[in-house]
Formats: structure tokens, C-alpha cells, sequence
């Protein structure tokens, strides 16, 4: 732990924002994330737990849940997303981000890069509109034709 | 010689109310008190209903209990549409009614399953009581028996 | 090599709720499945940011409607951290007490409809009607059979009534007896060991990397129960085992939940010893009830794994963001790759034994 913990002091990209006895939250630009995701997969990381995404008007905060569960350790990566930029997929180095991230595209709207499927998974695919954004409409389409079915 | 004279039709919608065969169509919640329904305690198989078919073609009887959803509606009506007549649903819970507690704010629930199918008898509750589903089965039975062939 | 796809429609035999695979296969094995969810997305998450704090209890009940008590928790143990509210000590002892036998009652709906996805019906009679004595206990206390909306921010609805000991204890001492016949019938049963055993294996490689919880991991071989690990609540002050196996089939996963039951029943045992005469059952909070701005993140063990709530609050009545975070989500999309070369009789064993309903996964 404490040998992590140095690293991540030194570290200029990272910046720690609270520290308890087995759980940090760092801070991190958007373009560092497949860094600091190999980095913590060396350390025994191993576990996406999930992907919180919260609006904030101009910009989207999403927080990354990452579990070291044989030994107990947790860390919440914070990062920041502004409307209408990209961010990269972690699906190649965490299986649960397969569908993580196709749930926050959902709801939220965020573009996730090399992903090996985006598309939306709780919504019907013709809905239109991200419905979790604080300035969603009202009335969003919905789709009632009775003879359309979903194919892959 | 010993034998009775009746009206066929009175026979006819006698066995045909006191063996209606239900296909297993629990979404949420309300599915959980179905099968509470069905089990021992509150027997089903007692009033003819007991034997739930997985396959439309072989039952008569939909009990749509749980939310529907905007994604579940295509399939709703070609399950209707695959059974034969004569054909009966009831809408359990209180979700298939109006909305339920999902009616205000929510942008993928249907609010009114009888635009989509037409129903025979609503179950109040959110979930309903075994006793009260099976209320709602009396009430059907006595529907068929008044129903004019 | 050519295959033909099958659809495994949204509407079928199983209790599991509506969900849709669409399997590739060459004769019977399986090459390829993908997982269509979202039939019962009912937008829970956007119903709780336009309601007020206390309000969204009851929609949390319906998140997981087996055990409602265990999904209540985190959202309130959330709200309570984030508005500093104490929780008097007989409240905590009395959520306990329910949140296990919750769990107890979702085991055993859960071993019914995995014997009834195999094919053999009598358990599942067994299993229902141990369950209805639990729903009955429910009943006296909260005045509802399922969806009881008992905890409140605070404490809970209602303080235990006269005979609530005697009736709980009546029930632990009888569903040892039971227990003992169920072992006899499923468990050293042949037909089922042959259905069961060596089918669905999940490595604790491929658990890990896919963020499975719950007792789906702790039949691989690892030992992690948020209970002792993060505990929360009075957890700390019980003794109770974790039970773990290695080989991590269906078969291990299915005496792993039998193993849990017993170790609910010694914790239900030794609260009823602790948990003082006297006290208060809720400190309650004031009717307009504003929580200082922050966010956190509770998890909590609930009978498939771990589930998590996010909350975000402004400083306002209504939250600004309530994320939940359920087990399923991450067990199902593991089902994908794990299905690969099985045979189709094996995947519906193998999805009925990791205890996934689908109203968690789609909230």
C-alpha cells in the first residue's frame, strides 16, 4: 500500500483527493486513463466494480470503481468529460467495461472510443435522446408500432 | 336408463370456465405472488387453473402481472395474437392499470395496458394478495358463465 | 462452419424475469450468445432524483423484490451518513434481524426455482412453503407480504410486537429439522449431481475480471463477504463463517447458498440474545429534511452480491444523482463468454445457479 501510494504522490497527472485506510479517490485528465489503468492492472487491480456518471450542466464527472478483492483495496478514479468530447474505452484491459459503458452512452450520451459495440442496452434502439441528462425532454419519442422487433 | 338433459350451452361454458389454463407470463413483482398463488398454500389447481403452459397455443388464460415496458410491447401482441380464441386476460397489479408508482416521471413504462390488448378483469394491489388474484378468477368464471355464445 | 441462431425469447418457463438470449449453435453446443436486457427498465434512477428523500424508499423495494429489506439498506445507510443522523442501537439490531431473515426467504424462493429450471418440481413446493412462514412473520410486523417499505431514515417503521421471539425462534428450530430432508433429497441426490456437477465453471480469474460478487465468488475460491470486510451496521460485534469452495460449478454454488442459510440462522440467534429490551426504535429526523452537499458510496452484501448506492445531494430535498449498483449487471454480461461451448440444457443450469433476477439489472 505504501509503495502505492508513493507512486501516486510522484505522480504529476494524478491528483489525491481523499485517502481512508484501504480506499482512495484520485483525480485524473481524461486522456491519462488507459495510463493509470494499466498502472493499477500491475498493482493487482484486476475488478471494474462499475462507472458512475454524474450531470453537471456542462460537463459530465464519471467516477471508476477499480477493487483489488483478494487483498481488500479500492480506488474511485474521477474524471471529467465536457459535452460533445470523447473519451477511451477501458474494454480491452477490464471485461465489465463491455457493458458499463454501453449503459453510460444510454443514459448519458458520452462517446466512448474503440469500443467493440456501442449501442444502446437498456432502451429500445430507436429511442431517441439520452434521458438521464438534466435537460432531457419531456417527451421523448417513444416507439409503439407493434410490428417492429429488435434484431442483431 | 339414468341420464341428464341440459343446455349445451350451459355445459359447454361450464367446462370451459373451470379449466381455463393460464401461460406463465410474470414480468416483476406481481409474477412472485402468481406463483405464491399457485403454490400450496393458496392452492390454484383446486379451482382448474393449475396447470400453467409455457407455449401460447395450448393456453387461454394471460394474466399479464408485472410492469410493461415500452421494449415489451412487440412481444405482448404477438403472444396475444398467437392464442386462439376463445381467449381471456386479466391485468394484475397496479402498474398495468394506471402506471402504478411509475407513472409520474418515467419515460419507458407504459401507463395503460388496455390500449394494447383488451382486457376482461383488473386486480388492484401493488402486489395483490393471492386472495385477491384469486377473486379475480371468480370474477372471470362468472363473466364466462354469462357470456352470450 | 455454419450455425443456426435460436432465440430464447423474452417470455419463457423460467422465474427468472424477461430476458432474451440469442444463441448461435452448431448442432447443441453453444458458439456464440448475446444477452438483450432492458424489458423491464423502468427508470427508477430518474424517478429518485424527482422525489424527496424519504419517498424513494419504497422505489428501492422494487429494485430487488426478493429481498427488499437487503435493498433498502444502502440507500439508507447513505442518506444517514451523508446527514450525520445516529441510528439508536435496538433499530440497528431489529434491521438485522429482518435484513437476514430476508436473505433466508430469497435463498430458499431461489432453491425452488433452480430445481424447477432442472426439471423436478417438489422442491419448489418445499421451498415456497417455507418461505410463506417467513412472509407470515412479515405480515404481523409490517402489515405487508412483499415490498414492505419498513426502514426508514433513522431507524424503522415500527417497534417488534409481544410474540415476535417466540415466533422467530418456533421458525429457526423447525427449518433445521426441514433442512436436514431437503439435504437428503436434492443435494445427495444423483440426477442432480449429474446435472450439476462440473457445469458452468467459473475460474476466479475470469470472476474477477468481470466483477462478479456475492456468493457466484465465493464458490471460486475467494473469500470476500462485505460483512467482514466493510462491515456496516452492527456486523462487527457477530460471529458467523464464510463458507467458500474451489471448484466454482453449479453444483459448489448451490452449497454455498444452502451453507449461507445456516449461517443467517446462527446471526438471527445470537441478535435475539443482544438486542436490548428497551429502547428506541427510530430517532426520526425533521419532516423537511435538507442533507449537507457531498457524495458517497455505501456497499452493502445482499443475498446475489454486492449492491452499492451512489448519492449525490446539492443540499436540497431531492437527491441529485442516485446511482444503483447492482450484481447482476456484471454476473450477466460474464454469462456471455461462459456460455461458449456448453450445451443448451447446461446454460439454462448454469443461469439459474448464478441467482440473477432481471429487475436489478435493468432497475
Amino acid at each position: 500500500m505504501k509503495n502505492l501510494k508513493s507512486q501516486l504522490q510522484n505522480n504529476q497527472n494524478v491528483k489525491i483527493l481523499t485517502e481512508e485506510k484501504n480506499e482512495f479517490t484520485l483525480e485524473i485528465e481524461n486522456n491519462y486513463i488507459i495510463n493509470i489503468a494499466n498502472l493499477l492492472l500491475g498493482k493487482n487491480y484486476l475488478s471494474l466494480l462499475t462507472i458512475v456518471a454524474v450531470d453537471l450542466e456542462e460537463k459530465i464527472k464519471l467516477i471508476y470503481r477499480l477493487a483489488d478483492i483478494e487483498n481488500n483495496r479500492f480506488i474511485n478514479l474521477q474524471t471529467f468529460v465536457k459535452n460533445g468530447e470523447h473519451i477511451e474505452s477501458l474494454s480491452d484491459l477490464f471485461k465489465s467495461a463491455n457493458w458499463l459503458e454501453r449503459e453510460v452512452y444510454d443514459l448519458f450520451g458520452v462517446k466512448f472510443l474503440n469500443h467493440p459495440n456501442l449501442t444502446r442496452i437498456l432502451n429500445p434502439d430507436d429511442f431517441k435522446g439520452f434521458p438521464l441528462l438534466k435537460n432531457a425532454k419531456k417527451s421523448l419519442k417513444k416507439s409503439k408500432n407493434p410490428n417492429q422487433l429488435t434484431f442483431f | 336408463m339414468n341420464f341428464i338433459t341440459a343446455k349445451s350451452d350451459k355445459v359447454i361454458k361450464w367446462a370451459r370456465k373451470n379449466s381455463l389454463w393460464p401461460l406463465t407470463f410474470g414480468l416483476a413483482c406481481c409474477a412472485i405472488e402468481m406463483m405464491s398463488t399457485g403454490a400450496s398454500k393458496y392452492d390454484l389447481d383446486r379451482f382448474g387453473c393449475g396447470a400453467f403452459r409455457a407455449t401460447p397455443r395450448q393456453a387461454d388464460l394471460l394474466i399479464v402481472a408485472g410492469t410493461v415496458t415500452n421494449k415489451m410491447i412487440p412481444r405482448i401482441k404477438t403472444l396475444y395474437d398467437q392464442m386462439t380464441y376463445p381467449k381471456y386476460v386479466i391485468a394484475m397489479g397496479n402498474c398495468t392499470i394506471n402506471g402504478g408508482p411509475f407513472s409520474e416521471h418515467s419515460y419507458s413504462v407504459t401507463k395503460n395496458l388496455d390500449e394494447i390488448i383488451p382486457v376482461d378483469i383488473y386486480v388492484p394491489g401493488c402486489p395483490p394478495r393471492p386472495e385477491a388474484l384469486l377473486e379475480g378468477i371468480f370474477k372471470l368464471q362468472e363473466k364466462i358463465q354469462n357470456e352470450k355464445s | 462452419m455454419k450455425t443456426y441462431t435460436l432465440n430464447i425469447g423474452p417470455q419463457h418457463p423460467s422465474t427468472h424475469g424477461v430476458l432474451r438470449f440469442v444463441a448461435e449453435i452448431n448442432g447443441e453446443e453453444i458458439q456464440n450468445l448475446k444477452c438483450d436486457i432492458g424489458f423491464l427498465h423502468r427508470s427508477i434512477e430518474k424517478i429518485l432524483e424527482n422525489k424527496e428523500y424519504y419517498q424513494g424508499i419504497p422505489y428501492t423495494d422494487r429494485v430487488d423484490y426478493l429481498a427488499p429489506i437487503n435493498s433498502n439498506f444502502p440507500l439508507v445507510l447513505a442518506i444517514e451518513k451523508l446527514a450525520n443522523i445516529e441510528v439508536p442501537e435496538k433499530a440497528e439490531y431489529i434491521r438485522v434481524i429482518t435484513s437476514e431473515l430476508n436473505r433466508i426467504a430469497s435463498h430458499l424462493l431461489w432453491f425452488g426455482a433452480f430445481n424447477l429450471d432442472l426439471g423436478s418440481f417438489t422442491p419448489f413446493m418445499y421451498g415456497m412453503r417455507e418461505r410463506e412462514k417467513i412472509l407470515s412473520i412479515f405480515e404481523k410486523l409490517t402489515g405487508a407480504r412483499m415490498l414492505y417499505n419498513y426502514l426508514r431514515i433513522g431507524g424503522v417503521a415500527k417497534d417488534l410486537y409481544e410474540k415476535f421471539e417466540d415466533d422467530v425462534l418456533r421458525f429457526l428450530t423447525d427449518l433445521d429439522n426441514k433442512l436436514v430432508q431437503y439435504n437428503k433429497l436434492v443435494t445427495k441426490n444423483i440426477i442432480f449431481k449429474a446435472r450439476t456437477q462440473g457445469v458452468g465453471k467459473l475460474s476466479k480469474d475470469l470472476a474477477l475480471k468481470y466483477g462478479v460478487t456475492g456468493p457466484s465468488l465465493r464458490a471460486s475460491g475467494v473469500n470476500y463477504d462485505i460483512r467482514k470486510k466493510i462491515p456496516y451496521s452492527i456486523y462487527s460485534k457477530l460471529e458467523f463463517d464464510v463458507p467458500t469452495y474451489q471448484k466454482g460449478d453449479a453444483y459448489s454454488r448451490f452449497r454455498v447458498r444452502i451453507n449461507e442459510i445456516n449461517e443467517s440462522m446462527k446471526i438471527i440467534r445470537q441478535c435475539l440474545i443482544q438486542i436490548p429490551k428497551k429502547g428506541d426504535f427510530i430517532n426520526k429526523p425533521p419532516v423537511v429534511f435538507k442533507v449537507s452537499p457531498g457524495e458517497t458510496y455505501i456497499p452493502t452484501e445482499a443475498p446475489r452480491g454486492e449492491l452499492g448506492i451512489y448519492l449525490v445531494s446539492d443540499g436540497t430535498e431531492k437527491p441529485y444523482r442516485v446511482k444503483i449498483r447492482s450484481a447482476g449487471f456484471n454476473t450477466l454480461n460474464c454469462l456471455e463468454e461462459l456460455a461458449i461451448g456448453q450445451k443448451i440444457a447446461d446454460l439454462i443450469a448454469t443461469f439459474g445457479s448464478l441467482d440473477i433476477i432481471l429487475p436489478e439489472v435493468d432497475r
